[in-house]
């Protein structure tokens, strides 16, 4: 019992850690977050918000992701 | 020391709806309201130092930075936008204090209350036609009545002649082809225009944005009741699907808060 009290704070850490790092992932990886940030470019650059070269290289990035989350997905149904 | 004020967008003043917990563009101070009777400021606060002229030119130099703000930006105003009637201010909108952004909003106030009842209930989209520019050069190289006649006209010149005029003839595909391309898309756009309320042509993309081999020959935004949502995007639907086998490609983007029907000049 009282191991436990003494060990739970730590286990909480790592659990947030651990949760931390799932949920950036799961942004990174999640394709419809992906598109959504792409939609959301295109708008930026319609605003003028954003400059031509800002506007390339983050969809060059965003599409990057997505080709990588498809894989991820792909693999997904494969195992 | 006066705190410097990020202005997202005004919303009605609104007893019943708070707006949701959400991390201010420094991702530490929390968005809030700032009520001024009829309206509310959505903002944030920022620290001067960070966020004066000097700081703030450098940040936005840096296209990481302003990309990732850029979208927490456009993310907030989503996210308020699904719950209020608002007027969206252009991102990196900061005032260096709450005098400063008091002045503008008594300023403008009438003209901002008066906005808040014209777009509400309006949603905003965006249209975007691509076209495969060879398949729409080859139909009009095949349908064109004015190459049909300089085709009928080339036929009778002699075998030197033609030659040359048949290069003149390839230059007059292209100007057909690019009229083609125009008078289409303002046709379909003049269609869907009546869904709306309002409608503002913009400018087209070059390929070199784009990426695609498609080129955009049309992009346009609309402003749209509610109620007439649904049927404007089954027009676009309906010609999507005419229009697809011929290479014209339609993309339709929405809703959005009302980014370029309210301007406050």
């Amino acid at each position: 019992m009282i191991q436990k009290i003494f060990t739970s704070p730590v286990n909480l850490v790592v659990k947030i850690g651990e949760k931390v790092q799932e949920e950036v992932e799961k942004e990174y990886y999640d394709i419809e977050h992906i598109q959504k940030k792409l939609i959301h470019l295109q708008m930026m650059y319609d605003l003028d918000e954003i400059e031509e070269e800002t506007y390339k290289q983050s969809e060059k990035d965003l599409l990057m992701r997505y080709e990588l989350a498809k894989k991820r997905e792909m693999e997904q149904w494969n195992e | 020391m006066d705190k410097l004020i990020y202005l997202y967008g005004i919303i009605p003043a609104n007893a019943d709806n708070a707006i949701p917990p959400m991390k201010g563009i420094d991702e530490h101070n929390p968005i809030f309201t700032i009520p001024f009777g009829e309206i509310e400021a959505v903002v944030c606060n920022l620290d001067e130092a960070e966020y004066r002229e000097k700081e703030l030119e450098a940040k936005t130099n840096n296209m990481e930075w302003v990309h990732e703000k850029a979208f927490h930006h456009h993310e907030a105003l989503m996210t308020l936008y699904e719950i209020f009637t608002i007027i969206p201010m252009k991102f990196c909108t900061i005032y260096s204090g709450k005098d400063s952004l008091q002045n503008t909003i008594v300023e403008h106030k009438p003209k901002m209350i008066e906005l808040l009842d014209v777009i509400a209930g309006k949603e905003e989209w965006i249209m975007k036609i691509y076209c495969d520019n060879s398949k729409l050069k080859e139909n009009v190289a095949e349908d064109n009545p004015t190459i049909a006649s300089k085709r009928e006209e080339i036929e009778l010149l002699s075998p030197g002649r033609q030659y040359l005029e048949k290069r003149k003839l390839d230059q007059l595909i292209e100007q057909e082809t690019d009229k083609e391309k125009d008078s289409f898309s303002s046709r379909l756009h003049d269609q869907f225009a009546q869904f709306s309320t309002d409608s503002e042509v913009k400018k087209n993309w070059n390929k070199d944005v784009t990426g695609r081999e498609e080129d955009m020959c049309w992009n346009s935004v609309y402003m749209l009741e509610q109620s007439t949502v649904e049927d404007f995007l089954a027009n676009v639907q309906k010609a999507q699907d005419k229009w697809k086998s011929s290479g014209w490609f339609i993309e339709v983007t929405g809703p959005w808060p009302s980014y370029h029907f309210s301007k406050i000049s």
